[in-house]
């Protein structure tokens, strides 16, 4: 018995060394909790108050069917795995996010940092880019998300604005469009002429003095390469209409120029999931948009040979209640539900065309091999190089490891590289 | 024209003449004594060999006293009326007023949330309304002046719901609702200290008093009642809150806190604390008459800049520590110089919260923005004065060089609001500064205009101003 855990630990130790680490992660926050059932764990052959006469098409890879909402992810099957049974017991949004993002319970009272954060933490040490190293596509997902007690400097840049738009405008790093660079120069002479309370001050203030290199170092920053990574004009019509001309499509296009630039971790934060009404009108729009989006990502990453050292994962805070919700108020709805629901992850490593878990025949239990949201995040901690059992940095006074300790049906190991690939 | 606003123009272009022929920012010293506190940092000052500091000016005493009191720069009007106004006394006058002001309530109230944790989501569930309520009371009790005392004993006397007594939430804004965590917040807000640096006896009494207090739900969505298992004749706390209200470290914690609200995130010499903390304590703990005698002292009108070492003068209250404005005063000044305001929107928890109030009035620290982030707004998880930053860093100077949002808000108040002013320039200055341009300023504009065409020049102004060090600092 010890001998065959001390393989296994072994080969365990082996498969992760096997490959090198990723070197940027995509996040796709599905927020609201998207259904399983009208995404990647279809049940066709269920009543009809279940799966409302929906039906599950086959994908490239032989054996796996996900739902026919999801035609062009279909075609991409051999890219990603599958995960059937993430499982927890937080129903609200808030709770279940800060749970998915941090793998933490909250209550603790500290505020954990959220995978993000801590990749790019990790990741900052070999980033020198001019970008943040944490960045959110588009709107904010609130504080749970954020860089609870590593410091200010892993907090997300949140961009703002609308990719699909003529013109990408992120407030504070792309500049104003109408500005000339004769007028910014005029400015910049006149603000540093301009100047009196700082003649005043500097030789007695040391306070005051800090102002002018953070300017400095603010001008260095705009003169590099970040705004230009959110310029969409140089890419082609083709690419662009290729990931959908919509915000969430912009986004993912972005998120791929984010990841060209070196960006460590970059969250799409994909909002509307939450369709306790009007759930199949919902979904028919969103999943079309994703649907295109997610598989042209994939797709681009691939053919630019960026996926093997890019995870991109795809999840919400939970999934939706199996039985539809035909009464009123909800008039076709789907509640939340954390109890079983799915989640995908590519790249970085990690084999495609695998499925993880088996649920029941509606999808609302898990019948085999339960993942926490630890185990998903640990294994993306993993591929990235970061141990999730080591401990936090000293200087935030926090004694624990970065993440709890794995499930008993543990990380992701099933789909780690094989022994070989992925070099 | 009226007669009253050409007289008012006349006697803003005299003052402002004058203002010239001394410094734009500081003029010597009329060492003056009015109060005790006077008296006592002179002898300081001279027991420690400290020159009397020279003293700000009035324009940028005026606006001090708006940034610090009311979370915003002054309006130019007000602005120019303190600048010609002849009173002695007017200082004093203004400082009083502002004082009383629910603008100053309002400011009070977002410095004591920080503090107390005031936030709907983590770490710290006090649900929304519970947070608003919680931040009114603040509130109502700075513009009552309530007796600060008294003020504790509200809180720490507090029961019921958290939707129905703000107060009560004292006990809920904690990590983990324990006796331990609560008494950790006592020690840490009413005495400054953490519980564990405390005496033994100390903590115990204080962990044996809060272990009384309990918490049960109700069928209302997220309601709370705080309870104490003791009935209230009984009630451990009632000892308790006459104890701590007698120690020492009571009243040096207000007055230390009063001094961070002015002089930003610095600690001054015991001395000055011990001196206020008795003045504070014969005048029955009256909040507003401490923070109006630090308000019209020699130290808080000291100039910005010294002769001497920065941090010795800091320490003896000899110089007034510039600082970057608070990412609230910011918001909120911007907003008030372009004409704009800005609207805030929190998504934890559901439903969404909206508020369309200054950004010093948002009653709840869950809610995000990237403005206020950018800037270093606390998060209120710890309650630690450190949550706040306050330095400068190269993304804020950034965001304000190119955001496009701040860009067309500029554009707007040039061809807007001030389309009809016949000296953009002039009032610009008044808007950004508080203070007219001195000559050599508008010397500086007409040879800068020749080189680069006036009107291009002018277009920048309101962006020139804005990325200044005059107008980033709280001065």
């Amino acid at each position: 018995m010890k001998n065959i855990l001390f393989i296994s630990l072994l080969t365990s130790v082996i498969t992760v060394s096997a490959a090198p680490p990723a070197k940027s992660v995509i996040e796709i926050w599905v927020w609201g909790g998207p259904s399983q059932l009208e995404t990647f764990d279809p049940k066709p052959d269920a009543p009809a108050k279940y799966n409302n006469g929906l039906k599950a098409i086959n994908t490239n890879v032989p054996g796996i069917q996900i739902s026919e909402m999801l035609p062009q992810l279909a075609k991409h099957a051999d890219k990603y795995s599958i995960i059937r049974t993430m499982t927890h017991k937080h129903n609200g949004h808030e709770t279940a996010s800060y749970l998915m993002q941090t793998g933490r319970e909250p209550g603790s009272g500290k505020v954990f940092p959220a995978i993000g954060a801590l990749v790019a933490f990790y990741k900052s040490q070999n980033y020198q880019g001019d970008l943040p190293p944490y960045v959110i596509l588009t709107k904010p997902k609130g504080r749970f998300a954020e860089e609870g007690f590593l410091g200010e400097k892993f907090k997300p840049l949140v961009t703002g604005g609308n990719p699909n738009a003529a013109r990408f405008s992120v407030d504070g790093i792309t500049p104003p469009s109408a500005l000339s660079a004769e007028t910014i120069a005029m400015q910049f002479e006149a603000l540093e002429q301009f100047d009196s309370f700082g003649k005043f001050s500097s030789t007695y203030n040391p306070q005051v003095n800090l102002f002018d290199r953070a300017g400095e170092d603010a001008r260095k920053k705009m003169s590099g390469s970040a705004a230009k990574v959110f310029d969409l004009s140089t890419e082609s019509e083709e690419t662009r209409n290729r990931y959908g001309r919509n915000d969430f499509g912009q986004a993912c296009l972005v998120a791929r120029k984010l990841v060209e630039a070196g960006v460590p971790y970059i969250t799409i934060n994909a909002q509307g999931w939450d369709s306790h009404k009007k759930h199949f009108e919902t979904m028919k729009k969103k999943t079309a948009e994703m649907d295109q989006a997610v598989a042209a990502l994939l797709e681009d990453l691939a053919e630019k040979k960026l996926l093997d050292t890019t995870i991109v994962w795809w999840s919400g805070e939970f999934g939706r209640t199996p039985e539809i919700q035909w009464e009123a108020p909800w008039n076709g709805g789907r509640n939340h539900y954390a109890k079983c629901f799915s989640a995908i992850i590519a790249g970085g490593g990690f084999q495609g065309g695998k499925v993880i878990g088996v649920s029941d025949s509606v999808a609302g239990t898990v019948v085999e091999r339960p993942v926490a949201p630890q185990d998903l995040l640990g294994s993306i901690l993993e591929r990235c190089g970061i141990d999730p059992d080591s401990k936090f940095p000293e200087f935030t006074g926090v004694n624990a490891p970065l993440l709890p300790k794995e499930s008993a049906a543990g990380r992701l190991r099933e789909i780690y590289p094989r022994k070989g690939e992925n070099k | 024209m009226p007669i009253y606003k050409t007289l008012l123009a006349a006697a803003v272009f005299l003052t402002a003449f004058q203002l010239f022929s001394s410094d734009i920012y500081q003029k010597n010293s009329t060492s003056q004594v009015n109060s005790g506190f006077d008296r006592f940092l002179h002898r300081l000052w001279v027991k420690h060999k400290i020159p009397v500091p020279n003293e700000a000016s009035d324009s940028v005493l005026v606006r001090r006293m708006y940034v610090d009191l009311t979370g915003r720069v002054p309006l130019p009007e007000d602005a120019k009326h303190y600048v010609v106004c002849r009173q002695p006394e007017k200082q004093f006058l203004l400082a009083k007023q502002l004082l009383e002001s629910e603008e100053f309530a309002m400011f009070a109230a977002m410095r004591l949330g920080d503090e107390l944790r005031i936030k709907s989501e983590f770490p710290i569930n006090l649900w929304p309304n519970a947070a608003f309520l919680y931040t009114r009371m603040l509130c109502y009790a700075v513009l009552n002046n309530l007796p600060y005392d008294q003020f504790a004993a509200n809180i720490l006397l507090s029961s019921g719901s958290n939707f129905r007594n703000g107060y009560a939430n004292f006990f809920r804004a904690v990590p983990q609702k324990n006796a331990e965590n609560i008494a950790n917040a006592v020690s840490t807000f009413f005495l400054g200290e953490n519980l564990n640096s405390l005496s033994k006896e100390e903590k115990n009494l204080l962990l044996e008093t809060f272990a009384v207090i309990k918490f049960k739900s109700t069928r209302e969505w997220k309601e709370e009642i705080v309870f104490s298992t003791v009935p209230i004749a009984n009630d451990p706390r009632n000892a308790l809150v006459k104890k701590i209200t007698a120690d020492p470290r009571f009243a040096k914690t207000a007055v230390k806190r009063c001094w961070r609200w002015l002089f930003g995130n610095v600690e001054p010499d015991d001395a000055i604390v011990e001196h206020l903390a008795e003045q504070f304590k014969k005048n029955h703990f009256n909040l507003r008459k401490l923070l109006l005698e630090i308000c019209t002292s020699p130290a808080y009108k000291a100039a910005s800049v010294t002769s001497i070492d920065y941090s010795q003068a800091v320490k003896f209250a000899a110089v007034y520590p510039a600082r970057r404005l608070d990412a609230e005063v910011l918001a909120d000044s911007i907003a008030q110089i372009t004409g704009k305001p800005y609207s805030y929107l929190s998504v934890i928890p559901e439903p969404f919260s909206y508020y369309n109030n200054r950004a010093a009035a948002l009653p709840d620290g869950s809610v995000t923005d990237q403005f206020l982030l950018t800037f270093g707004r606390p998060s209120r998880d710890s309650g630690t004065p450190e949550e706040r930053k306050s330095e400068i860093t190269a993304d804020q100077r950034m965001f304000l060089f190119n955001s496009a949002d701040i860009n067309s808000r500029l554009n707007d108040l040039l061809y807007r609001k001030l389309k009809k002013e016949k000296d953009k320039f002039t009032e610009l200055f008044w808007l950004f500064y508080s203070r007219p341009p001195s000559p050599e300023e508008y010397k500086l504009f007409k040879e800068l205009g020749k080189k680069h065409t006036q009107w291009k020049l002018l277009a920048r102004i309101p962006w020139v101003l804005l990325n200044s060090k005059e107008f980033l600092c709280q001065h």
